[in-house]
């Protein structure tokens, strides 16, 4: 029997319109609800579905700021024949110039609470930045479904001072240019179950030294990402951030002003990111910028002083948050981290007891500097994982060999995995590579990435083939 | 779409193991599967049997055709805990069901839907709307009715009238 053929001829055409309502209202759901309303002409099965979608996402395109009142009048429009009761995923992005916009976007939101939404994004734009902003309804902060909530801009709202907002809260997504710290503060001591907390924003530094002060015992992600105001460096901030979450699992960190970070307690972590220091890529922009102006060597020098330099009392910040985080399973740092931790190191390493995974770059200034502390300190390391940055200004500083009853207990009893990535075929990365081999005595597995820019990656292969390896079982492969 | 499957699963594994039973599952136009019960209670309409002790016998699997049915149990293979290491990987696998390009992928998806429906396997039903909803956006209502054979019964006025009550939709 031909049950292909069979099938053929039930199907027919149109497929789509003959699949069950729940199915297409699923569908409609996906869509931004400009696309779903749009259904609405393609026949009479489709007339009224798009009312019963349980997502709805309205995205203002508008190219400017005129003509607020037909997108108003649409959002009014669905949400007056919107029939889904439980509302899943509400996200709202527009532009505002007026008070009464801005009312407007409070009532939205405020239906959204009604229908039991669980989860909100929000992004309201000002004509003007920092004079207008999204408000909150009251109603939010008491909303027992709501369970993620974005806030892709400035916002502002009364938090009740006595009782605990947001009671079901389990994701916090925060952007901002303009932060109003006490409310950020109230905020931050007002999610009584939050799980994954991200920061996002620009810091400026004004006269006011700002202090956030993350109390969550819930937590178990936090993300910070701090950007320069209009992609100038002001100097090392005076803000601090002092975070304490008994069950934090995942950190991660970016932020190019420096600011005092203070981790409080023994963290068990999972993983932990770091990419903090002054831009490395921005300092190498203004180095170039000062070439083309054929500025002398020394004057630039000045002023790249003047503009970037970094005292090592406050590189040192970087290595008292590495301090913090120390009890970390996993650990990346970028060459902006390495490039402060070098700065600031005092010659006090922290022991890491559970890292098993260590990422780090290996950063043109002060090249091999660190890694044999990081050794050292990492005793049960299992993962070494070393980029090479490919800034060449610098001369890095050679490898300095361990001395050789000194190999540190981790090449000897645990790691299993070394990858050399982005190699240019320096003598010092040779070096590593036939100290790492000669001493790695449980090695699986060595891999290197040869950087396009090296020369004659043939004779490189064969030379790191030929060099004796400890570890019978070791494969050396080539990324 | 892939169309071919490894419609018998009990080749693919472990079923000699002692404690993992099989189901014995029959489409619609009768082709029996041998399923093990790990893997086809990623269904919530399965699961619910087996956890109600129903599931001793065939379980017929009505509205379900053998192809859509084998499609539907490579898709179980996959999502297996366990099964593939790899996030990218299925991703990469998962990758065919996300596009619909021809009218085999169309009736496939509609297939699966249907299956996915029916049996209630929330990834794969997560999986195939997303595919049609990808296919909708970014088309007009005229591109929409070609591409699912769509036959409006609206008379112009009435379309009209539709458009102009929904006016920031169609003009953005």
């Amino acid at each position: 029997m031909d049950f292909q053929g069979i099938g053929e001829c039930i199907r027919g055409r149109d497929f789509i319109s003959r699949l069950p309502d729940d199915i297409l209202v699923q569908i409609l759901s996906r869509l931004e609800t400009k696309d779903a309303v749009k259904t609405c002409v393609l026949s009479s099965r489709w007339k009224n579905l798009w009312t019963f979608v349980y997502n709805l996402h309205f995205l203002d395109n508008r190219r400017n700021f005129v003509n607020f009142e037909i997108f108003e009048n649409f959002v009014d429009r669905v949400l007056g024949l919107c029939q889904s009761k439980d509302i899943q995923d509400f996200c709202l992005c527009c532009r505002v110039v007026y008070d009464s916009e801005v009312s407007h976007v409070s009532q939205w939101l405020c239906f959204a609470v009604e229908r039991n939404v669980r989860k909100l994004n929000i992004r309201v734009d000002a004509f003007d930045i920092g004079w207008r902003v999204a408000r909150l309804p009251q109603s939010i902060f008491t909303c027992n479904t709501l369970v993620e909530l974005y806030m892709l801009s400035d916002f502002v709202f009364d938090i009740p001072d006595s009782t605990s907002c947001f009671p079901s809260l389990k994701l916090l997504y925060i952007n901002f240019t303009n932060p109003d710290y006490d409310l950020l503060q109230k905020l931050f001591h007002s999610c009584p179950v939050l799980e994954d907390l991200s920061i996002h924003g620009v810091l400026v530094s004004d006269e006011a030294v700002l202090t956030f002060d993350i109390m969550m015992p819930t937590l178990k992600r936090l993300t910070i990402r701090l950007y320069l105001d209009s992609g100038y460096f002001e100097g090392v901030s005076k803000h601090k951030f002092v975070v304490t979450a008994s069950n934090l699992e995942y950190l991660v960190i970016q932020d190019y002003i420096l600011v005092n970070f203070v981790v409080n307690g023994r963290h068990l972590l999972n993983e932990v990111s770091l990419d903090v220091g002054v831009d490395i890529l921005l300092i190498k922009d203004y180095s170039q910028r000062l070439d083309e102006l054929e500025v002398s060597h020394d004057e630039a020098n000045q002023v790249m002083k003047l503009l970037f330099e970094v005292s090592r009392d406050e590189a040192n910040r970087v290595m008292k948050l590495l301090r913090g985080v120390n009890y970390t399973k996993i650990l990346s740092l970028t060459s902006n981290t390495m490039n402060s931790l070098n700065l600031g190191f005092d010659d006090n390493m922290p022991t890491f007891p559970n890292l098993i995974h260590l990422e780090m770059c290996i950063e043109a200034r002060f090249g091999w500097k660190l890694l044999p502390h990081f050794l050292n300190s990492s005793s049960n390391l299992e993962v070494l994982i070393l980029k090479m940055d490919c800034n060449q200004e610098y001369s890095s500083e050679k490898f300095v060999e361990f001395e050789s009853e000194s190999v540190p207990s981790c090449l000897r009893l645990h790691v299993k995995t070394i990858e050399i990535r982005n190699m240019t075929g320096g003598e010092d990365e040779l070096e590593v590579i036939s100290y790492m081999l000669k001493n790695s005595e449980v090695l699986e597995e060595f891999s290197v990435d040869i950087a396009a820019i090296a020369v004659s990656k043939e004779n490189l292969r064969r030379q790191i083939l030929m060099y004796p390896r400890v570890s019978v079982a070791c494969e050396i492969k080539f990324l | 779409m892939s169309t071919a499957a490894t419609a018998d699963a009990s080749s693919s594994g472990d079923t000699t193991e002692g404690s993992v039973r099989l189901l014995t599952l029959q489409s619609e136009d009768g082709e029996v599967f041998e399923v093990k019960e790990t893997i086809a209670t990623q269904s919530v309409t399965i699961k619910g049997m087996v956890d109600d002790d129903c599931a001793t016998s065939t379980i017929p699997v009505c509205n379900v055709t053998g192809r859509t049915l084998a499609m539907v149990i490579e898709w179980w293979n996959k999502h297996e805990i366990g099964a593939v290491s790899n996030e990218k990987e299925l991703k990469e696998w998962e990758s065919q069901f996300d596009t619909i390009d021809d009218k085999s992928d169309r009736d496939d998806v509609y297939d699966l839907l249907m299956a996915a429906n029916y049996l209630n396997i929330p990834t794969l039903l997560d999986c195939c709307t997303s595919a049609v909803a990808e296919a909708i956006k970014g088309k007009s209502t005229d591109e929409m009715r070609e591409f699912f054979d769509i036959k409006s019964d609206f008379d112009e006025k009435e379309e009209d009238a539709l458009r102009k009550e929904n006016q920031w939709a169609f003009e953005n």
